[in-house]
C-alpha cells in the first residue's frame, strides 16, 4: 500500500487499460468525493474508477466513502459503472466483500507491476486473438513447405485429390503405382 | 450477420398475443422470474433464425404443440428482422399450425450459418450445463466429438488430413500390397525372377563344371592307341570309328557263322546214314510181304479180283484204295455180323412157333373136353327163346299160361333172358373151339415148314461167323502194316536229313574258309598284328572282335566326350541366355520398383510435411491462441483458483483427430477429469469460457451472442467479473450481446455494467411479466443510451 504500488495500478490501468487518470477530486451532485486516485475509461468511454489505499485502519472509512459516492451517483441518476481499485493485504480482502454489492471490487495485493497487471485483468482490454482464418490456405503453405517436390507430378495430383477426401488420396496412390507399373513393364512381351 | 433488430411474437409458447419488441442495441438485457418466457424469447430467435428450437425437437411427439401458445385460436407465428454483414436488414418469419412442424421448414439462415449460430452463438441453460460433455461426446455418425470438429474445422485441416490419412497407405507395404494388387504382382514376379535367375546360376555353374571335367576324363590305361585317338579330328573320328564298327561287324558275323558251325555239326554219321538206309530197305521188304499177303487175303474176303487193283503197290504211297480195302473189310464184317443176327433172330423164332403151337394144342384140348362135358346148344331152342320172350309181358307164360311167380321166385322175364345169355355162352365157345382149330392147324403147318428151313439157317449162321473172324483178322493186319508203314516213312524221313546234312557241311565248310579269309584281312592290318599268329579262326576272331571292340570304345568314347562338351557348351549358351533375359526383365522390374519406391518416398514426405504442418498449426493455434485465450478468460471470471482448464494438443491417431479437455497446474499436471479439480462454479465458468473462447477465436460469421442464464453456481466475484467480462467482448469482440437473468440484483447490476458508457453505445432491457389473468407475459422493453450525469471531476462546483 505504497505510493509505487498506487502509481503502478494507474500506470497498467493508463497504459494497458486505456483509462484517462482524472483529478483526485470527484463530484457528484454538488457533493465532493477525494480518492487516491480517478480515472475514466477506458478509452472514450465513462465508466469510473477510483483507486485506494485501504489498510486496516482506513478501510472503514474507504467502505463509508465509496457507499457514499455510490449513493449519490443513484440518486443523481448517473448509469455510470464505478469500479473500486482496493489496495489491500491479502488478509484484508474479505472485507472488501461487502462493498461488492455496491460496485464492482477489484483488490490489488501485487507489489510489482506484472502481479498488479494481474490483479487489474478485469479492468484491462482482452488480448484478442486472430481470427483462425488466417489458417485457411493450408494447400499453400504445404506447398511451400515441399519445395520442389510440390512440382512433382504425384505430388501436385496428391495435392488435388486431398482437397477432395482421404479416399480420393488413396485412389490417387494407388492410381500412380499401377500407372507406373504398367509405363515400366509395358515393353514386356510377356511375363517369363 | 452482424445484429438482430427487431422481433414479434404471436401465439408463441408463453406469449398469447401479438408483441413487438427491438432488439436493435449491443447488448439487450432480458429480465423475468422463472417461467415467465426468458428462454422462450431466445427460442424464438433460434426458430426464426434456424428453423427449429434444438432444446424442445428431442421431444419429436410434442414438438409442433408446444411451440404454440395453449390459448391461441388464431395463427402463431415468430418473426424477425436482422442486419447483414453488410448492413442490409433482412427479416423472416415461422407460422406455426397446430399439430405441425413449423413452416416454413429451416430459418434464415443458411445451412453452414445455421450451424454456426447453434454451436458458436447461443448457449442456452440445458447447453451450459452439459457443454464440456457435449464437446466430448463422440458422435455416432460423425466418428468425433463436436470438440474434434471444431477443431479440425477450426484449423482448416481437411486438406492435410486428406493427406495424411489417404497417405497411410504408403507407410505401409502391406496395405499396398492389399490396395494394388498391380503392386502385389510386381513384388511376387521380383521374387520369382529371383528364384528363377538364382535357378538358371545354379544350373549354369553345373553346365559350366561340365564342361570343364569333359576333357578330364581320361581313362585309367592311357596308352599311345588313346593318344593318338585324342588327336583325331572329329571327321577322322568319324571315319575311324566307322571302319572299326565295320570289321566288328564282320568279325562278329565271323564268329558266329563259325562258333555255329563247330557247336552244331551234322546230325549223322555217313555209317549211322547207312545204316539208316538198310533198315528202311528191310521195313519195305517186310511192307511188301505183308502186304502182298494182305490183299490177296482181302481180295479172297472180300470177293474180288485182283485185276479190280490198280493203284495199289508195293511203294509207301498206298493210295485211296488201301483205305477202301480197309473200309470194305469193315463193311463185310457189319454184313456178316448182320447175317448173323438173322440167323439167331430166326432160330429164337423158330423156338417161339414151337412153343406156340404146343401152347395152342394144350388150349384146345382143354377147351374140346369142356365143349364135350356140355350140351351143345341148338340154334333153334335160342332163335325160340327169343321169340319167346319177345311175348312175354308178365309172370304168365305164353306157352303154358302158368304163372311163373308161383313156380320160381324172381320174373318170368328174367328168367328167360338169363336162359338165353347162357345159350349164347356156350355157341360162343363151341366157335371158338372151332376157330382154336384153324389155328393149331394153321400153326403146325407154318412150323412144319419152318423146321424144313432150320438146316439152312444153322449153316448160313456158321459160315458168317467164320467170315467175321476173318474179316476181323484182315482189319488187324491192316493196322499193322499201317504201323509199318509209318516207320517206313519216319525212316525215310531219316535218311532225307543225313543226306542234306553231307549237302551243308560241304557249304559249311566253304563258308569257314571264306570267314577265315576274312578274318586273315583284318588281322593282317598292322594294328592287329599280334593275331597273326592264331591259327583258329574262332579265336582269331574273337581275339579281333576284343580288339576292335575295344577299339571301337574308345572311338566312341571320345567321341561321345566331344558329343558331351558341344551339349554342355550349347546348354551354357541357353543358359546365359535365359540369364540374360532374366537379368533384362529383372532390371525393369526393379526399375519399375524403384520408381514406386520414389513415389512411395515422395508420398511418405508429403504425409511427413503434411502431419508437421499440422501438428505446427495444431500447436500454434493451440498453445498460442486457443488455450492462452480460454486461460485469460478463465482467469478474469474465477478468483484464486489453482488449476485452469485447457485443451492439449489433439492427437492424430490413424488420422483421426482426437482431443479432450483438461485441467492444469501450470502446465505440470493434468487431469481429464476436469470436475476432479474444479469445483461446480467453476466448471460452470470453465464451460462458459470455452464456450466464449470458441466463439472469439474463429472467424465470426455472426456477431450476435445469445446467452441464456449463464450465471448458474457463480458467485459475486465471479458474477462482477462476468459482466465486465461480457462488456470486454461487446466492445472489442464486436458482439452483439443478448443475455437472459431470472436474478433481479444481477439484472440491475448487469444494467449499469453493461449500460451505455459513451454515445455510440446502447442498451436495451427486456422486463417480462407474467399476466396470469391472460395465462400469457408482456414483455416491456426499454432503450438506454448514455445521458451525461452530473459526475464531475476536480471541482465541486464545476
Amino acid at each position: 500500500m505504497t505510493q509505487q504500488q498506487l502509481s503502478l495500478v494507474i500506470k497498467v490501468l493508463t497504459e494497458q487499460g486505456g483509462y484517462r487518470v482524472q483529478p483526485r477530486l470527484v463530484s457528484v451532485a454538488d457533493v465532493n468525493f477525494e480518492f487516491d486516485a480517478i480515472l475514466r475509461g477506458p478509452e472514450q468511454r465513462e465508466a469510473l474508477v477510483v483507486v485506494v489505499r485501504a489498510d486496516e485502519e482506513r478501510l472503514p472509512l474507504v467502505a463509508s466513502r465509496v457507499r457514499a459516492l455510490s449513493h449519490t451517483m443513484l440518486r443523481s441518476g448517473s448509469r455510470r459503472p464505478l469500479t473500486l481499485v482496493a489496495l489491500v493485504d491479502a488478509a484484508d480482502i474479505s472485507t472488501l466483500r461487502e462493498l461488492a454489492s455496491i460496485c464492482r471490487i477489484v483488490p490489488v495485493t501485487a507489489t510489482d507491476e506484472h502481479g498488479v497487471g494481474a490483479d487489474l485483468r478485469s479492468l484491462l482490454p482482452l488480448r484478442l486473438p486472430a481470427p483462425t482464418a488466417a489458417q485457411s490456405d493450408t494447400g499453400r503453405v504445404l506447398r511451400s513447405t515441399l519445395g520442389e517436390l510440390a512440382s512433382d507430378p504425384l505430388v501436385a495430383s496428391l495435392l488435388a485429390a486431398g482437397k477432395k477426401s482421404s479416399d480420393a488420396v488413396e485412389t490417387e496412390v494407388a492410381r500412380a503405382i499401377e500407372a507406373a507399373i504398367a509405363e515400366h513393364l509395358s515393353e514386356e512381351p510377356h511375363n517369363a | 450477420m452482424r445484429k438482430l433488430t427487431e422481433m414479434t411474437v404471436a401465439g408463441f409458447r408463453v406469449f398469447c398475443n401479438e408483441q413487438t419488441v427491438p432488439l436493435d442495441a449491443n447488448v439487450v438485457l432480458v429480465h423475468g422470474p422463472n417461467g415467465c418466457g426468458k428462454t422462450s424469447l431466445l427460442h424464438g430467435i433460434e426458430l426464426c433464425l434456424t428453423g427449429r428450437v434444438a432444446d424442445l425437437d428431442a421431444f419429436p411427439n410434442s414438438y409442433p404443440d408446444c411451440l404454440r401458445h395453449c390459448d391461441t385460436k388464431g395463427e402463431a407465428w415468430v418473426s424477425l428482422t436482422y442486419l447483414e454483414d453488410d448492413g442490409r436488414p433482412k427479416s423472416g418469419k415461422v407460422v406455426l399450425n397446430a399439430g405441425e412442424p413449423p413452416r416454413p421448414p429451416g430459418g434464415l439462415l443458411s445451412r453452414l450459418d445455421l450451424r454456426h449460430f447453434q454451436d458458436r452463438c447461443y448457449l442456452s441453460q440445458s447447453r451450459l450445463a452439459r457443454l464440456l460433455e457435449i464437446y466430448q461426446a463422440v458422435d455416432k455418425e460423425k466418428k468425433e466429438s463436436p470438440l474434434a470438429t471444431f477443431v479440425r474445422e477450426l484449423l482448416n485441416l481437411e486438406l492435410l488430413e486428406n493427406l495424411t490419412t489417404g497417405l497411410q497407405v504408403v507407410g505401409d507395404k502391406r496395405r499396398i500390397r492389399r490396395d494394388v494388387k498391380a503392386y502385389a504382382t510386381l513384388e511376387k514376379d521380383i521374387q520369382d525372377l529371383a528364384s528363377r535367375q538364382e535357378d538358371l546360376q545354379s544350373k549354369l555353374h553345373a553346365a559350366l563344371q561340365a564342361v570343364a571335367d569333359v576333357p578330364g576324363q581320361q581313362h585309367s590305361s592311357t596308352s599311345d592307341q588313346e593318344s593318338a585317338l585324342a588327336k583325331l579330328s572329329d571327321e577322322e573320328l568319324s571315319s575311324s570309328l566307322r571302319r572299326q564298327l565295320t570289321d566288328l561287324s564282320i568279325i562278329e558275323q565271323a564268329e558266329a557263322v563259325l562258333s555255329s558251325l563247330q557247336e552244331a555239326g551234322p546230325s549223322l554219321s555217313l555209317s549211322d546214314l547207312q545204316k539208316e538206309i538198310e533198315e528202311r530197305e528191310r521195313i519195305q521188304e517186310t511192307l511188301a510181304t505183308g502186304l502182298k499177303d494182305y490183299l490177296a487175303e482181302a481180295d479172297e474176303f472180300l470177293g474180288r479180283s485182283s485185276s479190280v487193283r490198280t493203284t495199289f503197290d508195293s511203294s509207301v504211297q498206298f493210295g485211296e484204295e488201301w483205305d477202301s480195302t480197309l473200309s470194305l473189310c469193315e463193311r463185310k464184317i457189319s454184313q456178316l455180323l448182320a447175317e448173323v443176327d438173322v440167323c439167331i433172330k430166326w432160330n429164337e423164332s423158330l423156338i417161339a412157333a414151337r412153343n406156340r403151337a404146343e401152347e395152342l394144342d394144350n388150349e384146345w384140348t382143354t377147351l374140346s373136353q369142356q365143349v364135350q362135358a356140355e350140351q351143345t346148344p341148338s340154334r333153334a331152342f335160342t332163335e325160340t327163346l327169343s321169340l319167346l320172350l319177345e311175348q312175354v309181358h308178365d309172370d304168365t307164360c305164353p306157352v303154358c299160361d302158368r304163372n311163373f311167380a308161383e313156380l320160381q321166385q324172381g320174373s318170368l322175364g328174367e328168367h328167360l333172358r338169363g336162359k338165353l345169355t347162357e345159350l349164347e355162352r356156350r355157341e360162343s365157345l363151341v366157335a371158338t373151339v372151332i376157330a382154336l382149330q384153324s389155328k393149331r392147324e394153321e400153326q403146325r403147318r407154318i412150323l412144319s415148314e419152318s423146321e424144313a428151313k432150320d438146316g439152312d439157317y444153322k449153316l448160313r449162321q456158321q459160315q458168317a461167323e467164320q467170315g467175321v473172324t476173318r474179316g476181323r483178322s484182315l482189319v488187324a493186319k491192316h493196322h499193322e502194316l499201317s504201323r509199318t508203314r509209318e516207320t517206313w516213312i519216319t525212316n525215310d524221313e531219316k535218311q532225307r536229313t543225313a543226306k542234306a546234312d553231307v549237302i551243308r557241311l560241304t557249304k559249311a565248310s566253304e563258308q569257314r574258309s571264306q570267314e577265315t579269309v576274312r578274318l586273315f584281312a583284318i588281322a593282317e592290318r598292322p594294328e592287329n598284328s599280334e593275331l597273326v599268329n592264331e591259327t583258329d579262326p574262332l579265336m582269331q576272331a574273337r581275339s579281333l572282335k576284343e580288339l576292335v571292340s575295344k577299339r571301337a570304345e574308345l572311338l566312341q568314347d571320345a567321341q561321345n566326350r566331344r558329343i558331351a562338351s558341344k551339349q554342355a557348351n550349347d546348354t551354357v549358351a541357353v543358359l546365359k541366355a535365359d540369364i540374360d533375359a532374366c537379368k533384362a526383365k529383372r532390371a525393369k522390374m526393379d526399375r519399375a520398383q524403384k520408381a514406386i519406391d520414389r513415389m512411395v518416398e515422395n508420398a511418405k514426405t508429403v504425409a511427413r510435411d503434411a502431419a508437421e504442418e499440422k501438428r505446427r498449426i495444431i500447436e500454434t493455434v493451440f498453445s498460442g491462441t486457443l488455450n492462452s485465450f480460454w486461460r485469460e478468460l478463465f482467469e478474469r471470471l474465477v478468483v484464486a483458483e489453482t488449476f485452469h482448464p485447457h485443451l492439449p494438443a489433439p492427437e492424430i491417431t490413424r488420422g483421426k483427430l482426437e482431443t479432450r479437455l483438461s485441467a492444469g497446474k501450470d502446465g505440470q499436471i493434468s487431469f481429464h477429469d476436469l470436475a476432479a479439480v474444479l469445483s461446480s462454479g467453476n466448471l460452470n465458468t470453465a464451460a462458459l469460457s470455452l464456450f466464449l473462447t470458441l466463439n472469439i477465436i474463429e472467424q465470426p460469421r455472426h456477431r450476435v451472442l445469445m446467452l441464456d442464464d449463464p450465471v448458474q453456481n457463480m458467485d459475486d466475484i465471479h458474477v462482477v467479473n462476468l459482466g465486465t467480462l461480457l462488456k470486454a467482448i461487446v466492445h472489442q469482440a464486436e458482439r452483439q450481446l443478448i443475455v437472459a437473468v431470472h436474478d433481479r440484483a444481477l439484472f440491475d447490476y448487469l444494467r449499469i455494467e453493461l449500460g451505455p458508457t459513451s454515445a455510440d453505445e446502447s442498451l436495451i432491457t427486456i422486463e417480462m411479466e407474467r399476466d396470469e389473468a391472460a395465462l400469457s407475459t408482456v414483455m416491456r422493453p426499454e432503450r438506454h443510451t448514455w445521458q451525461p450525469d452530473k459526475v464531475l471531476f476536480g471541482s465541486a462546483t464545476a
